[in-house]
């Protein structure tokens, strides 16, 4: 997918509903559920989540994605009624993730492995407006670092049963974060949970290992 | 130290030395709660965890606590096959009533305002909470029985909560097998809440992380038998290291052979053991007269025990009914259990003379 160059000021692009967006072009992903019955290393890591059959149920994902110069956004859009409140003990809510390669041989159907790390931008609905930071190398690895020292950022809508979610950060915080250069390609990945399916850690749709993204110079 | 921070093979989790538990002796429990309020006010007095009870006494038969946990699935089919289970809700877990205080004590109402609860999940009269059917039973009358059915965390063998996480935020500790959720890996998943078929873990909607019961590993770092059990009025605990054949514990386990786990079909392999109830009542016959039975009938035993209940309650009336023709009986000893410390033995310390 392509990653543009925009005019247009990282404030203005963390709203979701902003009229810069209809200039970049969205690409619709198919999302698929997680491998999580018959799956060996998911047994390892837990045999009850590998027991799932009936998780996965976003099963397209429209992204847009642009960048300023200092800052890249993603606008996430999928079709999911609202679940942003844990009232009760037994409900989860919706969130979405991007995930980029930190070592060249990391493989984001497996999230990393031992020191082939990913890192992704998590956001879920009832902490709208403060995404987490994630490290992992391999399953039942992950990590949540503050979004907040990641300068990650984010602007959500949910609108005629859509969510539309912005996530943006600099294109460059250190080396233990990924990093982005106008002009050089990016991997990426992306993974929604569904909260009224009670969908959270593997139980989600994902769509597939990491696909290149050209990042306009 | 079977803590890993970066994750671990589950073996590891689970791999122990040693490994501490409980015998509970049914037919003297007296559903006082006692030992509820005794880890309530030293474990779940902070916010967000107002409606757990991580040791709770129920009536049984009944739903118990949580509600209907039986029905909820978790743990293992026979062939260690991961049975999936539900999550409970506020209610099950017996809701975080509201009271009117302000409004019975300084409204200025007299006796017009009586003190009300409110549930926190509807807003209106409750439906369901802790102990709502306490003491109804089962049977027929006029042979109507109930007993209590005191439950923590049974720190099992093969833990299914241990299993269940993703991000292996809860393993066995190394020393004495005590079955720990560390807060820091917790991502409130509550995998371990479906995997537990006891649903001896509780979600905490404030931290989004979940809870349990530590078996007061602080306490028996330092010799103190956990709460629950120290504060027992009726002597129905034994607590200690289930491998010191010296300890009473071991002695009603594996020599004598009368205390079993609850629910052993789930196939987890619990440490909390429990001495059936037996004869709780003298059961009337059809004509109007007292007979020798008690009137809890075997299946309800056997469903909860399994069916090793039947020789075990054999067992202890055969031992009682040598004390009851001048013969010595070890079990109905250790049962009664004169001597206070004897049922702690390496954990008789005092919390009061411990405390630092």
């Amino acid at each position: 997918m392509k990653i543009v160059r925009i005019k247009a000021d990282t404030a203005t692009l963390l709203d979701p509903a902003a009229p810069a967006w209809g200039q970049v072009q969205a690409q619709d992903f198919p999302m698929v559920p997680t491998p999580l019955k018959n799956n060996p290393a998911i047994e390892a890591i837990s045999p009850f989540i590998a027991q799932s059959t009936d998780h996965g149920v976003v099963h397209g994902l429209r992204v847009a994605a642009a960048h300023n110069g200092e800052v890249l956004t993603l606008r996430l859009s999928w079709t999911s009624q609202k679940h942003d409140t844990i009232a009760d003990l037994d409900q989860f809510v919706d969130g979405v993730a991007v995930m980029f390669p930190l070592s060249a041989k990391a493989s984001a159907a497996t999230m990393g492995s031992p020191g082939e790390p990913v890192n992704a931008w998590y956001w879920r609905a009832d902490k709208a407006d403060q995404p987490f930071d994630v490290v992992a190398e391999g399953y039942g690895t992950s990590v949540r670092r503050s979004g907040k020292d990641a300068k990650l950022q984010s602007g959500a809508l949910h609108q005629n049963g859509q969510w539309h979610v912005v996530l943006a950060r600099a294109l460059s915080v250190g080396n233990t974060h990924a990093r982005f250069t106008p002009g050089e390609p990016t991997k990426l990945a992306f993974g929604v949970w569904d909260g009224g399916n009670r969908e959270r850690a593997g139980r989600k749709s994902f769509s597939g290992d990491f696909m290149l993204a050209t990042v306009d110079a | 130290m079977a803590f890993a921070p970066r994750g671990a093979p589950k073996e590891e989790l689970l791999r122990h030395t040693r490994q501490v538990g409980n015998i509970i002796d049914l037919n003297k429990c007296m559903g006082c709660q006692t030992c509820t309020a005794a880890c309530k006010s030293l474990w779940t007095s902070r916010e967000g965890t107002e409606h757990m009870r991580w040791m709770n006494v129920s009536t049984y038969p009944g739903a118990g606590y949580p509600r209907d946990y039986e029905k909820m699935g978790g743990g293992y089919a026979p062939d260690k096959t991961p049975t999936p289970g539900k999550l409970t809700t506020l209610t099950d877990v017996g809701d975080n009533f509201k009271f009117n205080h302000a409004d019975v004590y300084y409204g200025g109402h007299g006796q017009k305002v009586h003190l009300k609860p409110t549930s926190a999940v509807t807003g209106e009269d409750p439906v369901w909470g802790y102990n709502w059917d306490e003491d109804e039973g089962g049977g027929d009358w006029p042979n109507g029985y109930y007993f209590y059915l005191p439950r923590k965390c049974y720190h099992c063998a093969d833990a299914p909560c241990l299993k269940a996480c993703t991000h292996n935020a809860l393993y066995k500790r190394e020393q004495d097998g005590i079955v720990v959720l560390d807060q820091e890996r917790c991502n409130g998943d509550r995998l371990c809440v479906e995997a537990c078929p006891y649903k001896a873990i509780y979600y905490n909607p404030v931290s989004q992380k979940s809870e349990k019961c530590v078996m007061c590993c602080p306490r028996v770092e330092q010799g103190i038998a956990p709460a629950c059990d120290r504060q027992c009025p009726g002597r129905t605990r034994l607590f200690g290291y289930l491998d010191d054949p010296d300890s009473d514990l071991y002695k009603l386990i594996h020599v004598h052979k009368v205390a079993l786990p609850l629910h052993p079909e789930y196939g987890t392999e619990p440490n909390v053991f429990y001495i059936p109830p037996f004869d709780t009542t003298h059961a009337f016959a059809e004509d109007g007269s007292i007979t020798d039975e008690g009137r809890i009938e075997a299946e309800v035993l056997i469903n909860l025990f399994g069916p090793d209940v039947v020789p075990v309650i054999a067992r202890l009336k055969a031992e009682r009914s040598k004390r009851q023709n001048g013969k010595p009986s070890e079990v109905m000893d250790l049962l009664i259990g004169r001597n206070f410390w004897d049922r702690f033995k390496d954990f008789s310390n005092d919390p009061l003379q411990e405390a630092v």
